[in-house]
């Protein structure tokens, strides 16, 4: 009887009918337990949106196009001459030698730790740069002619009096890569430290921060977003620059062995090369995406460009 | 008849007038409007939106500077936005990358408290405000009525003389909207602090003020001040009944709603 009522309660039928019967609180929380396992049972039942063949696709789609072709390349050497287009397997053992011989590593930290100098002085100096003129018409009608006239520049032609000034040494090609990756920091921060969401800028106001203070605690952690739009660019910039420089006057790093190796017609070291900077390229790209996943969780929470 | 002139006064708006631009026609969102806010008091500025009101707040705190007229805040003209006052805004403008606790901490740090103490005295208020368990979580991830507590706090955090107070609960839905205003009504019995609420609900106003001030448009002005004779502590059922709540409420539809028929019978001339 009890059970009859609990059941129909629980389908729905109202608290009248458990009302007028001998059912206490303790048997309405069992009607409540009842229809708490009911929806329980029902969700599980609903059919879940199978995403296994989705995955498969997005999985097994570029693999197979990828084994493709490097198949289609690696029987290509029947007819075309490996010497000059190497293939997928004389890459591979180009890779082994570069990497056992230890010619890779060294390369490799060489151009990182250059890298790694570079992005950091122009992200400092960016970042400074672009608050500053940002925050003050004065400094930036002073700086503009400058920084529009080594925009519009090909960076590239300094590098003749780079040689001439600073010599092939460390140093030129640091200062290079830094030409090459400040500016679009310094762009991103003024538009950033410019365009902060009004309310913020009342909120300053109505706190009664200081103008250094607005900066500081207002402006430039509002401007994150663009900063870290414009972090990612310069760390892939700063790389480009880098081995630009290294392949015109260096005795070191990845952009120094490619240069030997051309002269060598090493192709299937300078494509094994190729595929170490490609990975270095997705390596940065993953490596923003942490920083931003564990520093700057908001911006992707409050949408793109911090506006709350 | 807006001229206080008991002394009473802590802040003061004398002839202020606002013009604003609207596609090169001049707008005079505020005309010659004096107000005259009490020591303790808690006054309600309503009116239809576009009637100066927020304006009016704004310049309170020297957010917006009037084209004329003056505001004394203890009878010294205001200079600059007052640390004597607090601003609570529509929207909770609370900083996505700081944390609750931080966000509260921000109006000590422009008076040069930080670290311990400010934290110290940060906690203190969310607690006050009921947020004390969710203090180190970042804003985004609360409700819109957590979110305005916090907005709350943040202001109350330096004991502030003035609260002013920005269509605060505009945004929330009705249950958080009444649990807040009631929360509100206690905050401000604790420590009497003066606030100015503007608001566009009249429920609203009643139940929380003192004292509402009546704003038209066209040009904003302030068109009357009414008391409201309520005892508190007060409960939301017990204004909807009361019979001089219910009375003033009537009264005050009356006085703007006439407006609105004006508005009407202007927008279409051929009525």
């Amino acid at each position: 009887m009890a059970d009859e009522m609990l059941e129909l309660e629980s389908r729905g039928a109202g608290p009248l009918l458990a009302e007028g019967a001998a059912i206490g609180a303790r048997s309405a929380s069992r009607a409540r337990e009842a229809r708490e396992a009911e929806v329980a049972a029902l969700l599980r039942s609903l059919p879940g949106r199978s995403r296994t063949r989705e995955r498969w696709l997005r999985v097994l789609l570029p693999a197979g196009a990828m084994a493709l072709l490097l198949g289609a390349w690696q029987l290509s050497s029947l007819w075309l001459n490996p010497l000059l287009f190497s293939n997928p397997w004389r890459v591979a053992r180009a890779y082994r030698y570069l990497f056992d011989s230890g010619t890779l590593g060294s390369a490799l930290a060489s151009t990182m730790s250059e890298w790694a100098i570079s992005l950091a002085i122009g992200m400092v100096g960016g970042v400074l740069i672009g608050t500053v003129m940002g925050r003050f018409r004065l400094v930036e009608r002073l700086l503009n002619p400058f920084v529009n006239f080594l925009m519009a520049t090909p960076r590239v032609v300094l590098i003749p009096l780079l040689i001439v000034w600073i010599g092939v040494a460390s140093e030129g090609r640091i200062l290079f890569a830094v030409l090459t990756n400040i500016f679009v920091v310094i762009l991103n921060t003024m538009a950033g430290v410019r365009n902060v969401n009004r309310t913020y800028l009342d909120v300053a106001r109505a706190t009664g921060l200081t103008a250094w203070q607005t900066t500081r605690k207002i402006r430039v952690p509002a401007a994150v977003p663009y900063i870290l739009a414009g972090a990612r660019l310069c760390a892939s910039v700063s790389l480009v620059g880098l081995i630009i420089a290294e392949l015109e006057f260096s005795n070191v790093g990845i952009g120094y062995l490619l240069q030997l190796y051309q002269t060598e017609l090493a192709t299937d070291r300078i494509l094994a090369i190729v595929v170490v900077t490609a990975g270095i390229g997705l390596g940065i790209v993953g490596l923003f995406k942490g920083i931003e996943r564990m520093f700057f969780s908001w911006v992707r929470a409050t949408g793109t460009m911090g506006q709350a | 008849m807006t001229a206080d002139v008991d002394g009473q006064a802590i802040l003061e708006a004398r002839n202020i007038t606002k013009v604003f631009e609207v596609k090169r026609t001049r707008v005079a969102a505020l005309y010659d409007v004096s107000l005259s806010v009490r020591r303790g008091e808690f006054l309600s500025l309503v009116g239809p939106s576009g009637c100066g009101k927020t304006t009016l707040l704004r310049i309170l705190d020297n957010l917006t500077t009037p084209d004329a007229g003056e505001v004394l805040f203890e009878g010294e003209p205001l200079r600059t936005s007052s640390r004597d006052m607090a601003f609570v805004f529509q929207e909770t403008a609370l900083l996505p990358w700081r944390s609750v606790c931080r966000n509260v901490e921000l109006g000590l740090e422009a008076r040069g408290i930080t670290g311990k103490e400010a934290r110290a005295a940060a906690m203190e208020v969310l607690r006050l405000v009921g947020l004390g368990s969710v203090s180190e979580q970042p804003p985004y991830t609360l409700s819109g009525g957590m979110q305005q507590r916090v907005g709350i706090a943040r202001a109350l955090v330096t004991q502030p003389k003035v609260l002013l107070m920005d269509e605060p609960f505009s945004h929330l839905d009705n249950f958080t909207r009444e649990a807040l205003q009631v929360e509100l009504q206690r905050l401000w019995s604790q420590f009497r602090m003066t606030t100015v609420f503007v608001t566009h609900d009249i429920d609203e106003a009643i139940f929380l003020s003192d004292r509402i001030a009546l704003f038209r448009s066209h040009p904003g002005r302030i068109v009357d001040i009414a008391d409201v004779p309520l005892e508190r502590p007060r409960t939301q059922s017990q204004v909807r009944a009361d019979p001089t709540a219910i009375k003033l409420r009537e009264l005050i539809v009356e006085e703007l709603g006439v407006q609105a028929a004006e508005d009407a019978a202007a927008a279409s001339p051929k009525a």
